[in-house]
C-alpha cells in the first residue's frame, strides 16, 4: 500500500488512501500562512487552479 | 497513520499537515511496510496502555469490581471476539439467565460492519409479537464487557412477559 493508492467508494468517487485533511489551515492549534497552505497543497500533490 | 485502514470500513485517512517537510516525512512513514506480527504486538501494547491508562469513572469502577469478585474476565483478557460472543451466555452479576427463553445470535453483514444481532425466544406458546431493540453501547462499556449482561436479563424479562420475539 501506498499514499497514493486509489479506492473506489460505494458513491463511485475515487480518493488516495493518504489524503489532506484541512483544519490545519483554518488556524487549528497554530496560524498557518497563505504561503504554507499553497505549498502544502502542492507538496501534497493536489494540482490547484490559479491562487487568487 | 496506516493503523485505521486495517478496518475494511475505513478507505482513507485524512491528516492536517502545517509544512511542506510535514507532508514529505509523513508520506514517507505511510509508505513504510510494517510486518503482519508488528500490528499484532501494536494491538497488544495499545490494549494493555489503555487498560493500564484509562481510568473508568467511580460507577464503571464499581460494576468492574462487582465483575471481578464473580470472576468475570475482561475483554483483554479473553479478547474482543469472545467477548462479543461469550458475555452473553455466562453467569454474570445481573443474577441467573432465564433457561425458558432461548438466545440466538447472528451477525448481519453489512458493507461496512458486521451487526451482531440477538433474537430472544420465548419457550410458551407461538410468538405473537416482535419487539426489536436497537441500542448502542458506548466504547467504554463494550470495552469493559460487563454490563452486556443487564441488556441480556431485560430482554429475556421482556420476551417471557409479553410472550414476544425480542430482538437487539
Amino acid at each position: 500500500m501506498t499514499n497514493s493508492d486509489l479506492v473506489r467508494l460505494r458513491t463511485g468517487i475515487e480518493v488516495s488512501r493518504l489524503a489532506l485533511g484541512t483544519a490545519a489551515f483554518g488556524g487549528l492549534y497554530s496560524s498557518v500562512s497563505d504561503a504554507g497552505i499553497k505549498g502544502v497543497i502542492e507538496e501534497s500533490g493536489y494540482n490547484l487552479p490559479p491562487w487568487p | 497513520m496506516r493503523f485505521p485502514l486495517r478496518h475494511r470500513a475505513v478507505k482513507s485517512v485524512l491528516f492536517g499537515f502545517r509544512s511542506t517537510s510535514e507532508v514529505d516525512e509523513n508520506v514517507k512513514h505511510f509508505n513504510t511496510e510494517i510486518e503482519a506480527s508488528s500490528w499484532g504486538s501494536l494491538v497488544s501494547v495499545l490494549s494493555i496502555s489503555y487498560s493500564i491508562f484509562m481510568t473508568p469513572h467511580s460507577d464503571s469502577q464499581a460494576f468492574l469490581d462487582l465483575g471481578a469478585k464473580a470472576n468475570l474476565l475482561g475483554i483483554s483478557e479473553r479478547g474482543a471476539r469472545m467477548a462479543r460472543i461469550n458475555s452473553h451466555v455466562e453467569a454474570d452479576i445481573a443474577g441467573a439467565l432465564d433457561s425458558t427463553v432461548s438466545i440466538r445470535r447472528e451477525f448481519f453483514t453489512g458493507a461496512t460492519a458486521d451487526i451482531p444481532v440477538a433474537i430472544y425466544t420465548p419457550a410458551r406458546g407461538r410468538s405473537l409479537y416482535a419487539f426489536i431493540d436497537f441500542h448502542g453501547m458506548i466504547h467504554g462499556f463494550f470495552n469493559v464487557g460487563k454490563y452486556i449482561p443487564y441488556g441480556i436479563t431485560i430482554r429475556e424479562w421482556m420476551a417471557e412477559q409479553i410472550n414476544a420475539l425480542v430482538r437487539k
